[in-house]
């Protein structure tokens, strides 16, 4: 259990067996009066978002949740597996759980997987990662000025906007939080 | 490694000196004498909401606690006849954390010999004024605010009304407040914390006086009007600054709120604490027509150079010390 002492963002707490993760926690005291918590939290398998207050003292349960850093196999018809490297156990996830992450996906690739009571829930990739260009128009020599930019397909069939200098086969750096062109990578 | 630096900027650091040199310099003004009362003292305040930290002094015997807040030593010498005095100390509050409150901060409390509260939001005005560059302060009554702002009057409160205003507001009210047997000072409360106050003195300071009497705590009951108490509160820019009385001087009168305190303390299962004689003794002895408030150093800090967060005006916050 987790007192309203211990609250903070991040936190991750199970309310009417659903696991949320609290997203705002905001403490107050009003004058001589009882202080609470207001928080908000989002559901980790619904995403549904659900304001709460607790009275100062109260206790929420800690959601049986772990994550697991596992490696990235193969790709199936939708159904993406992992493996646990030090125990060799493998899961599978759907192509919604793994949601926008796919566009990150490579191959032994390290991921954290989330697990609720023994199933996975989601996976978080690492905030940056290095594609390889297998589409785009031709490049346009010298222009580093504009800050136009054109589409790019990459190894993993997502299609990202680089700027116009940028060339087919090369590879490039790419935020995963935001899907955005970060710079060439030095090779 | 450790995380050893402070938590606020070089910059901050000298903010801060020069916000207490302007406090210091502006009580030396108008004759207001500085003291210093103890930290660690033999009694606590007995308040229903509020926890001191406990200090073990001598390795077998009793406890002693951190103060809360100076005011039961600061009227002390007020009852010895020290005439108007203030003081710039520590207090301290267990389980107080959050953005605006760190269990250790900076307290501002002072009273003023033969003025009443009325007169001492003059000053607390005028202080802010030099403070916080702000303009001249509204003032509300408790009642007119809950009708402006939330729609209910304060002194007819029931779990119905209190729960239609949290639906029309989209305010979850937590558990303990929506039963029948919930207080309604809690309910109150919750209303002002997490309704009212954010959007209170957003243009200017605003008092809010004339507080219910069920949470006079340390102020008079107003004389033509027993439903309400001598007590106000100030805001600014949706923050709680500080709190005032018109004080209470009548011993017999403070006796019995100790023991309404205690007894309310123990219904909800916290210990009751060790009245303090010495206080209720001064109290009989005489306390002069007096008021007196308290306010939050940091966050006159916070508001007088735009911060949002109590520690980053704290060179070691609680996670730092």
């Amino acid at each position: 259990m987790y007192d309203t002492s211990e609250f903070r963002k991040g936190l991750r707490v199970e309310i009417d067996d659903q696991p949320y993760i609290m997203v705002e926690n905001q403490f107050v005291k009003p004058g001589k009066g009882q202080a609470f918590n207001r928080v908000r939290l989002k559901g980790l398998l619904s995403g549904n978002v659900l304001d709460r207050t607790y009275k100062s003292g109260e206790k929420v349960k800690k959601a049986d949740i772990n994550e697991q850093s596992m490696q990235f196999l193969y790709e199936a018809d939708g159904v993406y597996h992992f493996m646990d490297n030090n125990s060799y156990e493998q899961l599978e996830m759907q192509k919604e759980q793994i949601d926008d992450n796919w566009k990150w996906l490579l191959e032994e690739m390290m991921v954290d997987v989330l697990v609720y009571k023994g199933v996975p829930v989601s996976i978080t990739v690492p905030n940056f990662t290095v594609l390889e260009i297998t589409f785009c128009e031709p490049g346009m020599k010298g222009d580093t000025a504009t800050s136009a930019t054109k589409p790019a397909t990459v190894s993993t069939g997502a299609i990202i906007y680089v700027p116009l200098f940028v060339n087919q086969n090369e590879k490039i750096k790419i935020d995963t939080r935001t899907g955005e062109y970060v710079e060439r990578a030095k090779s | 490694m450790s995380d050893w630096r402070p938590g606020c900027t070089a910059d901050l650091l000298r903010k801060r000196a020069e916000l207490l040199q302007e406090i210091r310099s502006f009580f030396n003004k108008r004759g207001v004498l500085e003291v210093d009362t103890p930290t660690i003292s033999r009694f606590p305040a007995i308040d229903l909401h509020l926890d001191p930290l406990t200090v073990n002094t001598v390795s077998a015997g009793p406890v002693r606690y951190l103060i809360t807040s100076p005011e039961y030593h600061m009227k002390r010498l007020l009852c010895a006849g020290s005439g108007s005095i203030y003081q710039i100390c520590k207090a301290f509050r267990q389980d107080e954390s959050g953005q605006r409150h760190n269990p250790e901060f900076t307290m501002i409390e002072w009273y003023r010999a033969g003025w009443d509260h009325w007169q001492l939001m003059d000053e607390v005005d005028a202080l802010m004024q030099v403070l916080l560059r702000s303009t001249a302060a509204d003032r509300i009554s408790y009642d007119d605010m809950f009708q402006r702002q939330a729609g209910v009057d304060p002194f007819s409160l029931t779990a119905e009304s209190f729960l239609s205003c949290c639906e029309k507001h989209a305010l979850s009210p937590p558990g303990y407040l929506t039963g029948a047997d919930g207080s309604n000072d809690d309910r109150l409360n919750f209303l002002m914390g997490a309704l009212i106050e954010p959007s209170l003195g957003a243009e200017r300071p605003v008092f809010v006086h004339s507080y219910p009497a069920s949470q006079a705590s340390l102020a008079r009951i107003n004389p033509e009007n027993p439903q309400v108490s001598e007590r106000f509160e100030v805001f600014y820019k949706g923050m709680e600054l500080g709190n005032g009385f018109h004080e209470l001087a009548d011993a017999k009168e403070q006796a019995s709120r100790f023991k309404k305190e205690n007894r309310l303390r123990e219904k909800i299962g916290k210990p009751p604490f060790p009245v303090d004689d010495a206080f209720l003794a001064a109290l009989n002895h005489g306390l002069p027509d007096c008021a007196g408030i308290a306010m939050g150093f940091e966050r006159l800090f916070m508001l007088a150079h735009g911060v949002n967060d109590i520690e980053d005006v704290i060179p070691f916050s609680w996670d730092r010390s």
